[in-house]
């Protein structure tokens, strides 16, 4: 790395801090490439003598925000492209799980309706005993017995209902934290 | 190789104030003397320098020079006079505790 790029660096990254002290410190960078250069040494030695430019930057910001704001230096640090990855990333992941969690949901709603309509089917006796003015015993029995079987599908919707909505509830803030920046846990 | 940088990070403000207490120093000669000592990335003096500016421990003035740019010489204020004593007593003291530490680390072993 040459002084051009060392300070190139330098001055792109420490946007955060105001003109005057990032000039300062460009300057004392500068003349320090000045000072080294008429002792003998090269570009590329006081460079490597200065130290990682970015780990430079990072600490003078670093700096900064512990004066400033201690709660901001966790937010700040997300850059653009991280973001655009994590969204194109994102919008894959929605295309599996979203469709995936409607027909878990869907399958869900199925069995609402089967077990709603069992434990409804004794009523069905009703409206023939009307329309056909006969009363099947055998058939009031099938139709206990389809209430009981309803009943056990009552238990099972509920579970089903209590991990899907987890699933669902816990999907969901996944992507309100990613979307808000925060780490992919 | 990383635990050694941290340590010359957390003493860094310390071998500066010592240095400038002796005789004013610009940033270069500055980093040439410690690098004399101890092995450190030198970019990190400028941000410390100017805290201790802001903290008022040093103050700068600038210096013509025969040759290159005009120098920035850094010179210790009475508060940064008193601040270094207290750094030295705290220095020498850790140093004691954690030699202590260890030797006794040894012994039980």
């Amino acid at each position: 790395m040459n002084k051009q790029q060392f300070l190139f660096i330098m001055q792109n990254h420490l946007t955060s801090i105001t003109e005057v002290e990032r000039n300062e410190l460009l300057n004392d960078y500068e003349s320090h490439f000045t000072y080294g250069m008429q002792n003998g040494k090269t570009e590329e030695q006081i460079a490597h003598e200065l130290g990682d430019p970015f780990e430079l930057v990072r600490e003078i910001l670093g700096d900064r925000f512990t004066i400033q704001d201690p709660h901001t230096s966790t937010q700040t640090t997300v850059s653009l492209t991280r973001n655009i990855f994590i969204y194109i990333g994102h919008f894959f992941i929605n295309i599996v799980i979203v469709p995936l969690l409607i027909g878990l949901w869907s399958g869900w709603v199925g069995l609402c309706a089967g077990s709603i309509g069992l434990l409804l089917s004794p009523l069905l006796l009703v409206p023939e005993y009307f329309i056909n003015d006969t009363f099947s015993v055998a058939k009031g029995f099938a139709a206990v017995t389809a209430m009981g079987f309803g009943l056990w599908m009552t238990i099972a919707v509920m579970f089903t209902f209590k991990g899907l909505a987890t699933i669902s509830r816990s999907y969901l803030n996944w992507n309100i934290n990613i979307t808000k920046g925060g780490s992919i846990k | 190789m990383d635990v050694s940088v941290q340590f010359k990070k957390g003493v860094l403000e310390l071998c500066v104030l010592v240095l400038i207490q002796r005789k004013d120093q610009y940033g270069y000669e500055l980093a040439q003397s410690i690098s004399k000592h101890i092995e450190v990335a030198e970019g990190a003096l400028y941000p410390l320098l100017r805290r201790l500016v802001n903290d008022n421990y040093c103050t700068t003035y600038l210096q013509e020079s025969t040759e290159g740019p005009p120098r920035k010489y850094y010179q210790i204020t009475p508060l940064g006079n008193s601040y270094l004593t207290r750094l030295i007593l705290e220095w020498e003291g850790f140093v004691k505790d954690v030699s202590n530490l260890i030797e006794e680390g040894t012994e039980h072993e």
